[in-house]
């Protein structure tokens, strides 16, 4: 017999507890209704439980602990916000500023000369030629190419001998060659010799502050006139001789 | 935690935290300033303390306190607490005689039995607040709710 006098008690602890199963609790009751004098006990035991039942009181704490929480939109955020704005601002007035002269040496180049144009365009020229120098040219097979009418008489002879040299900025390949000799076209290709004798080396270069980059220094430099020094006339020289028909007033004369 | 979650705390569980002081210290208004001490500290470890955890920190650092509270009394008063409601109601409530039972218990009694009966805490969560293990959180259970069943079988109360 698991249950006696000197263990009731914890089985009755454990019983209220919740600590028993199902067959343990039965088994208990039904010991505890065949000792009645074991059913005071029991109830007294019950009653301990009583605390639980109790309802919580306020304290009248909550509100002296509640955390007033910090304003969605703190100084520091303001100020932050406020510097970012001025940021944008200045950037956007600074871009405006920028676009304004940007429009403004536009329409100073559009009033170049056209002498200042040609110069400006000698230039450019022989800056892309001095690209195209330094392009190592590629060689093509003398069986694949073959001398045809279409074929420039320059590129003929050079076509006859065991290769010929392109170069490699023109970037005609192979296929194209032949696709251009099957169709009769003519072939579009300036030998380097000609590309280069083309694009004389001006010798005399107005000076622009975009155009100096990788130009060859030229020989003279001139400075062109302004329109105004160009339009102004000699004053004529004052001639002090009086006419012969001029009659003197005073007779000091 | 967040400042919004360590409000949330205090609406859920200041009553409950000052309750169980208040039942330990049998004095409201300790148990009052305890439970604000506590939630300073809360707020001032805001960052370390998780809010799944907080109820078990504030019940925690309660019991501490009460603790340190009662080691303090205790060199200046050395009077045992006594029930005296019962001799002077003539016919008290079962639920006040039990609540003055409470008296009849020690500090670590009487915090066991409220954590367990007021916050419905297992006794892992007593042993963990109150830094015991399981089986001693039983036998101070076992011993507070034998003192309270002789206490009543005394007075000649069943229901």
């Amino acid at each position: 017999m698991k249950f006696g006098v000197e263990n009731i008690e914890e089985w009755m602890f454990e019983y209220f507890e919740g600590n028993l199963s199902d067959k343990d609790k039965a088994d208990l009751l039904n010991y505890i209704s065949l000792h009645p004098e074991l059913e005071k006990d029991f109830s007294q035991w019950a009653q301990t439980y009583l605390l639980r039942k109790e309802e919580i009181s306020d304290y009248g704490l909550t509100t002296d602990l509640l955390q007033k929480s910090a304003p969605k939109f703190g100084v520091r955020t303001i100020i932050a916000s406020c510097v970012v704005v001025a940021i944008i601002l200045a950037s956007a007035a600074w871009w405006w500023g920028d676009s304004e002269s940007n429009n403004k040496t536009g329409e100073t180049f559009s009033r170049k000369t056209e002498s200042e144009r040609k110069v400006v365009n000698n230039t450019e020229k022989i800056v892309a030629n001095k690209k195209l120098e330094n392009i190592a040219p590629v060689k093509f097979k003398k069986e694949s190419i073959q001398p045809s009418a279409t074929m420039p008489e320059t590129m003929k002879s050079d076509v006859n001998n065991n290769g010929i040299v392109l170069p490699k900025a023109i970037k005609i390949d192979e296929e194209t060659v032949l696709k251009n000799e099957q169709e009769n076209k003519p072939l579009q290709v300036k030998p380097e010799e000609q590309i280069k004798t083309e694009i004389p080396i001006p010798k005399e270069v107005v000076f622009k502050p975009d155009t100096l980059l990788n130009v060859p220094v030229p020989e003279k430099v001139v400075v062109p006139k302004t329109k105004q020094a160009a339009n102004k006339k000699k004053a004529p020289a004052i001639n002090l001789k009086p006419d012969s028909d001029f009659l003197p007033v005073n007779p000091n004369f | 935690m967040t400042p919004h979650e360590y409000n949330l705390s205090v609406k859920e569980f200041n009553n409950r935290v000052c309750r169980f002081v208040d039942k330990i210290l049998m004095d409201r208004n300790i148990a009052k300033d305890i439970t604000q001490e506590a939630y300073l500290k809360l707020w001032e470890k805001l960052d370390t303390v998780q809010f799944s955890k907080v109820r078990a920190w504030l019940f925690t650092t309660v019991y501490r306190l009460s603790m340190d509270h009662i080691n303090r009394q205790k060199r200046f008063v050395s009077e045992d607490y006594y029930p005296q409601s019962f001799t002077e109601t003539e016919n008290p409530d079962l639920k006040q005689i039990i609540e003055d039972s409470l008296k009849l218990l020690n500090e670590v009694q009487r915090s066991v039995l409220l954590l367990r009966d007021y916050e419905g805490y297992s006794y892992e969560e007593i042993g963990e607040v109150m830094n015991l293990n399981e089986p001693q959180v039983k036998v101070y259970l076992f011993r507070a709710r034998k003192t309270i069943k002789n206490y009543i079988g005394d007075l000649g109360f069943v229901l």
